[in-house]
């Protein structure tokens, strides 16, 4: 909703008259060469000023890295985080960040020696596994990850130290404790561990219950069906290669158990995209509108810029909600739509960048030799014109990516299973108090990245602009 | 200045009706409508009550409508069909095709627009279509708050936005300033939506400081406000800084303080009055923003605003409050955009619009 | 130099401006909250700590408080404490031995049932009255009626009135005489009601609000408007007195109700919270005793462990509904279905998938008072259903058509139809695509047939089967799938007619098992209601269609509560 307007109409000329592309347009005059000296100059000196300008560099390579995650989600997800965004583990239950889960298509298998071989975990003596043995199995991986004396049994501090998922407002006496947490995960309150801990204070296993339960007794059965070749149901010796190990959920998870950093990636992936794409909408149109009404002028720049004016009064936002609600939430609709808000701006800039850059004679010079309009247009007037513009839309992406998450929070904009920061957020503030982590680390992607691209348009507009600059 | 107003008042008007149109267009082109029910009601009444089985434009495809195949057609008296038909790719991946009709010049009165035009031109939003209260009832009660919480947001906006940005720029290039300014630009990178919910989790969840639903006493508004107003004070700051930076180095303030004028005379008087023009530019975009801003406040502290009816509305297809909504946002900025270029004049005498 | 200067100066300007600011919204926040409390940490959570009276949530804006037009929950909600029909919705469902003690007397004190059970006598007892203390007929009642039948009225739930005799022919324009419609009033106190088929259940009809009386002259007065605060007049306990839209609607005790004594709660707050999570929230910050609707899966985790926390059967199903209107589709076999519902393990489903919060469903109709289910549940059992599918043609799944699966955007369905994927691709090796569409969206597809499979859910509207298989007839508008069976159809026209009840549940009986074996339909789980209601408050028991009211609460002193050792 930023309507930026860093320059206003006409205020400020080009940065010259000037421009490399010159050269390749068919005006091989003096003036042409003599810019293309001028030109190199200049933006390499706007170069030189940008890569001065820490606050803007740390911007473009925190934009820059993510990006690269964003691209690079495919092999992050199957060498980094081992999970996919839309994986589930529970229902109801997220665990907060630093807990583990079993990954469902990208796991490792542990070696199936000690504790993990297949006589121990085959506790019976069936001669097969079957799901509650794996269910037992990760609950004794969790209690001896836990035990860091390896005395075999839990002391407070290091039950403590668990990252576990929630905290309970008020205590339940131990009665009602027992029956609820047959459904639940463990709960971050020293009274509770004191209903099952033994009278020295210590948890043994074979109180611990669900309290150190990373897998459901549904997913123990996923887990076989996953390993079992020959669809009976259960593991026979032949089978049993090793368990799956568990992963780190780094940033934690949702009520899902969807690994939440996979998610932002994911996320980072549909938001960044959509700040890229629908600016490039807005620049297409923006450009063309400007610098077609700039270029022709009189009655036609008249009528259009009246246009631009009326739509500027439109309540647009309320119009591309309308269009959300009404279409369905097609991504190609979010870009268009985003993208034809944010195009106005752009044609005033074009416009006036246009305007005074036509009276050069550089152009008069294209013109005279009869070099077609829209040649003029495109190859000679908007390459000038292109430091503000490249400002105007390096300010214009993050303006758009907040609009973007600003509808995905109202439910309009990404369709599950397609996920984005706004809709992460979203998701977030629904368990904020049981889960923080939910909406801190999308909100905190969201600004960090949003302040990143703000710095880098600021940046980019001090060192393509002398005029506006700091010193 | 009286033409000036007059010209935009009547391409307001202009503007308001084409957005009309457009609306009632999306409304009736949305799959699904407000007689639809997951349990079988009196959908033909419904449908009759609210006139959903005629043609919306003389020229027409008739919709799909779920509940109208059981009802009685509402039949013109000509009714030609002039393309054999079109097909409408949807978003799902499915595709109707339809044929296009005309109706004859006599039935145009009846179609959904006129009737829709015709309840405008007494006065009337017409009546909800989900609820037995009137949209302007409904948008009555609801517009007080919405208008209450942007202004309160703005008057924040303006008291932190602006002295921050006539310290950064007075101050330029110093600590004090880069300090400002990074918190600026943190600001207007920070996500209302965010920080909403993060202030409720700090002030009512944890402190108890505030309620964290709904709007009963004034002191519910305040986060709220906040949450709304920070985000533009972060940019008011932003822009105040660029106009003193103008500003200040322009002859007349040079002159002002040759003339022995003391400081405080010279930034009050003269800088600040030429520091705020670009502030003033922007309070018409503002408002826009605003109000954009408020339904997703309203949204989290589930206030009694329009935003909430709108959202609402507009997933209900109560296409009678959705429009009402939409011509009161569409009249509201309008309006205060008009009145923004009103006030620039008065700021800055160099600005005229007379001879455009 | 000079610059320094003037800088200092407006510094200190904006300085005084910020920390004026500062401290105005400080002290606004202190002064705004010096009355609230805090239970602090560790201190027993004490619900609606901050509310001045009896505070509850409800969803949204009631749509209307016209009783004979209404159908949602937030408008039942209201209508159940401000009118009161001839009979009124007793305190609990659990329980009982007998189903028509589901209700309890209302406005009739009594009422006399003819042998054929086709007509119903209400004596109305004398004390009743509006709250404005004229006296409650029989009359109204029959004008109430007569309005929600007079053709075209805009209510949602006129097909409930179609059980009096001629009340649809008079409702569709077809007779005009309404002396033929069968309610009549003998007097000011007897209500004569004559039904066109016997129906058990007509006591619990009569305590729905669609058959709630209307102040009938303060309606022709002001026309729609009579259920504004300022004109609406009721004959419950409540009368209510303030409607602020999107804010709250405000109760109070009807003097002139018939059993005034005997309601303890004297205010109630209605406050409109649409967003769950904002309910909670308003909870946690005591500004309710009682939080409405169930609360979202997303919420419960934290939930399940408050003091406050409340869970009640619901009278509803969660289903799986199939297209079968084209014979040409596989989904038509129903061999197919069979083996399609043998490869779904519900157990899992609901107890693993689903944490255990609802109940599998083992047939379609939930249990409720004298109903026990004949139906023969297809068990669970993956080599059957591949038989089964082999016998159908599709041996191994081969050559059977990828299908669409519908359900509305929600983390519950998505979840099911997930794992429900899942099951069927590796049981039976048969590929669904999982489409969900916006509420609307869905409702549109669902009811121009336009789906393979969808979810579905059902919440009956009395204590009877029949608002369960009603819907399966050939001609139901809720029916929706296309599905069509004589045999069926017969069953259900038999029960309706069948005077004898043990004879009619046994006809209903079958026609379940028939749903069961070849019906359009997996049901998959049994709903749950979900909730935060203060433990002080007494009276609220559990209610299989979540209609709790305000008459039959009141609180104890929590210290008393405590001191009984509760």
């Amino acid at each position: 909703m930023t309507t930026n307007l860093p320059f206003p109409d006409g205020e400020q000329g080009p940065p010259d008259g000037t421009g490399k592309h010159d050269t390749l347009g068919a005006d091989g005059s003096l003036e042409g060469e003599d810019a293309l000296i001028e030109g190199t100059s200049l933006w390499k000196d706007a170069f030189r000023r940008l890569i001065k300008n820490r606050a803007a560099m740390t911007g473009l390579l925190i934009v820059l890295f993510m990006s690269a995650a964003a691209i690079l989600y495919q092999p992050i997800v199957e060498y980094g985080t081992r999970f996919t965004q839309d994986e589930q583990h529970s229902y109801i239950m997220p665990k907060a960040p630093g807990s583990y889960s079993v990954p469902s298509y990208h796991y490792r298998l542990m070696d199936p020696e000690g504790d993990l071989s297949f006589e121990e975990i085959d506790r019976e003596g069936t001669g097969t596994i079957d799901f509650q043995d794996v269910h037992e199995a990760y609950r004794r991986w969790e209690f001896n990850r836990l035990d860091r004396e390896g005395n075999g049994k839990l002391s407070w501090e290091e039950y403590e130290r668990a990252p576990f998922s929630m905290s309970a407002e008020t205590v339940p006496d131990c009665e009602r404790w027992s029956e609820i947490r047959m459904s639940m995960a463990p709960i971050e309150e020293r009274s509770i561990f004191d209903c099952d801990a033994d009278e020295q204070g210590y948890l043994q296993f074979t109180n611990a219950g669900l309290l150190v339960e990373i897998v459901s007794a549904g997913e123990a059965r996923d887990i076989i069906n996953r390993l079992d070749e020959t669809g009976s149901g259960y593991l026979e010796p032949h089978e049993y290669h090793g368990l799956p190990r568990p992963e780190r959920n780094w940033l934690g998870t949702d009520q899902l158990g969807r690994d939440l950093l996979t998610r932002l990636i994911y996320g980072g992936r549909i938001s960044l995209a959509v700040g890229l794409l629908a600016t490039l909408v807005s620049f297409l149109i923006g450009v063309t509108w400007g610098a077609t009404a700039g270029f022709v002028g009189g009655k036609v720049d008249n009528i259009m810029m009246r246009i631009v004016d009326v739509m500027y009064g439109l309540p647009f936002i309320f119009l591309v909600i309308l269009l959300m609600v009404v279409f369905g939430q097609n991504i190609i609709l979010l870009f268009i739509a985003l993208g034809a808000v944010q195009w106005l701006t752009m044609a005033r800039i074009v416009r006036g960048q246009v305007i005074s850059l036509k009276s050069q004679e550089f152009v008069e010079a294209a013109q005279t030799i009869g070099v077609s309009k829209p040649a003029i247009i495109f190859r000679h007037l908007i390459p000038n014109a292109l430091g503000p513009i490249i400002v105007y839309a390096t300010l214009t992406v993050p303006a758009v990516m907040l609009e973007e998450a600003f509808l995905s929070f109202l439910g309009l904009g990404v369709q599950a299973p397609q996920t984005s920061w706004g809709a992460l957020a979203s998701e977030g503030r629904q368990v904020m108090e049981m889960a923080p982590w939910m909406i801190l680390w999308p909100g905190l992607a969201l600004a960090v990245t949003l302040l990143s691209l703000n710095f880098l348009g600021d940046g980019l507009r001090d060192a393509l602009d002398p005029q506006l600059r700091k010193d | 200045m009286t033409r000036f107003i007059l010209r935009r008042s009547i391409a307001s008007i202009f503007v308001i009706f084409t957005i009309i149109i457009i609306s009632l267009w999306i409304t009736r082109l949305a799959p699904s409508n407000p007689c639809l029910e997951e349990r079988e009601v009196q959908a033909c009444t419904c449908v009759k009550m609210h006139h959903l089985d005629r043609p919306v434009f003389p020229v027409y495809s008739p919709p799909p409508l779920a509940p109208l195949d059981g009802c009685q057609y509402w039949e013109a008296e000509s009714d030609w069909q002039i393309i054999p038909a079109i097909t409408i790719p949807f978003t799902d991946g499915e595709s109707t095709t339809w044929p296009i009709h005309i109706i004859g010049l006599s039935d145009w009165g009846n179609t959904q627009a006129a009737i829709y035009l015709r309840t405008l031109s007494r006065g009337s939003l017409g009546d909800s279509m989900i609820t037995d209260r009137t949209v302007m009832e409904t948008l009555g009660a609801a517009l007080p708050y919405t208008i209450q919480l942007g202004l309160q947001a703005l008057l924040i906006a303006l008291l932190i936005g602006i002295p921050a940005g006539l310290i950064a720029g007075l101050r330029q290039n110093t600590p004090t300033d880069y300090g400002v300014m990074t918190v600026a630009m943190i600001g207007v990178s920070i996500p209302n939506f965010v920080l909403g919910p993060l202030l409720i989790l700090l002030f009512s969840l944890h402190l108890g400081w505030f309620s964290a639903v709904g709007w009963y006493t004034w002191q519910d508004s305040i986060l709220p406000s906040i949450t709304l107003g920070l985000f533009y004070a972060a940019y008011v700051a932003r822009l105040t800084r660029g106009g003193v930076l103008e500003v200040i180095r322009k002859d007349y303030i040079r002159t002002a303080r040759a003339k022995g004028l003391s400081e405080k005379i010279v930034v009050m008087r003269h800088a600040l009055k030429g520091a705020l023009l670009p502030v003033v530019s922007y309070l018409g975009p503002a408002f826009a923003a605003l109000l954009a801003g408020s339904v997703v406040v309203e949204e989290i502290f589930s206030l009694p605003g329009v935003g909430t009816h709108f959202v609402r509305s507009a997933l209900n297809r109560d296409y009678n409050l959705v429009l009402g909504t939409i011509i009161l946002y569409s009249t509201l900025l309008v309006t205060l955009n008009l009145l923004v270029d009103i006030l620039y004049t008065v700021l800055d005498p160099r600005v005229s619009y007379d001879d455009e | 130099m000079r610059d320094h200067l003037k800088i200092s100066y407006v510094e200190g300007g904006a300085k005084t401006l910020i920390i004026v600011a500062i401290v105005a919204l400080l002290f606004s926040g202190a002064l705004g909250c010096s009355g609230c409390e805090r239970s602090a940490a560790g201190e027993e959570f004490e619900a609606g700590f901050n509310a001045d009276i009896f505070s509850f949530a409800v969803s949204a804006d009631p749509q209307t408080l016209d009783p004979g037009r209404m159908s949602g929950a937030p408008e039942g909600r209201i209508a159940f404490n401000v009118f009161e029909g001839l009979m009124a919705p007793g305190p609990t469902t659990e329980d009982l031995d007998d189903p028509t003690d589901v209700v309890v007397p209302g406005v009739a004190e009594s009422y006399d049932i003819s042998d054929d059970g086709r007509t119903y006598t209400f004596h109305l007892r004398d004390n009743a009255r509006w709250s404005n203390g004229d006296p409650v007929t029989a009359r109204d009642f029959e004008l109430s009626w007569k309005r929600i039948l007079t053709p075209d009225f805009p209510g949602d739930y006129v097909q409930l009135l179609y059980v009096l005799e001629n009340g649809e022919a008079y409702s569709q324009g077809e007779i005009e005489d309404w002396s033929k419609v069968g309610v009549k009033s003998i007097d000011d106190r007897t209500l004569e009601v004559t039904l066109g088929q016997p129906t058990p259940y007509f006591p619990e009809l009569v305590a729905f609000y669609t058959f709630y009386p209307v102040p009938v002259a303060v309606v022709e007065e002001h026309g729609t408007r009579w259920t504004r605060p300022q004109n609406i007049v009721g004959n419950g306990a409540y009368k209510l007195t303030e409607y602020r839209p999107q804010r709250d609607m405000l109760l109070e005790k009807n003097e002139y109700y018939w059993d005034a004594d005997n309601v303890s709660i004297d205010k109630a707050r209605a406050r409109i919270i649409e967003d769950t999570n904002a309910v909670v929230n308003a909870y946690r910050t005591g500004m309710l005793h009682y939080s409405g609707a169930s609360l979202p899966v997303a919420q419960i985790a934290a939930l399940m462990t408050h003091p406050d926390y409340f869970t009640e059967p619901m009278l509803g199903t969660y289903y799986l509904r199939f297209n079968v209107s084209d014979e040409s589709n596989p989904l038509s076999d129903t061999k197919v279905r069979r083996a399609l519902a043998m490869a779904i393990d519900r157990r899992s489903l609901v107890e693993e998938t689903m944490n255990n919060l609802y109940e599998v469903a083992y047939g379609y109709v939930p249990p409720m008072a004298m109903w026990e289910s004949t139906a023969d549940s297809p068990e669970y059992s993956p080599s059957e259903a591949r038989e089964l599918l082999a016998e159908a043609g599709y041996p191994e799944g081969e050559g059977f058509p990828e299908f669409e699966y519908l359900y509305n955007t929600d983390e519950n369905h998505k979840l099911i139809a997930e794992a429900v994927q899942a099951m069927w691709e590796r049981n039976l090796g048969i590929r669904v695509t999982l489409v969900n569409k916006e509420w609307r969206t869905y409702l549109q597809d669902v009811s121009t047939v336009n789906y393979d499979i969808a979810r579905a859910g059902w919440i009956g509207d009395y204590n009877d089967p029949s608002t369960f298989l009603q819907k399966w007839e050939t001609d139901d508008g809720n029916n929706n799938t296309g599905w069509s069976d004589e045999e069926y159809d017969e069953l259900m026209d038999r029960a309706r007619a069948e005077p004898d009840p043990d004879q009619r549940l046994k006809q209903l009986q079958k026609a379940e098992e028939i749903v069961m074996e070849r019906g359009p339909i997996i049901p998959i789980y049994y709903y749950t209601n979900n909730i935060l209601v203060s433990r002080h408050l007494q009276g609220f028991k559990p209610h299989n269609r979540d209609i709790h009211l305000l008459k039959y609460m009141s609180f104890a002193d929590p210290s008393e509560t405590d001191a009984a050792g509760e």
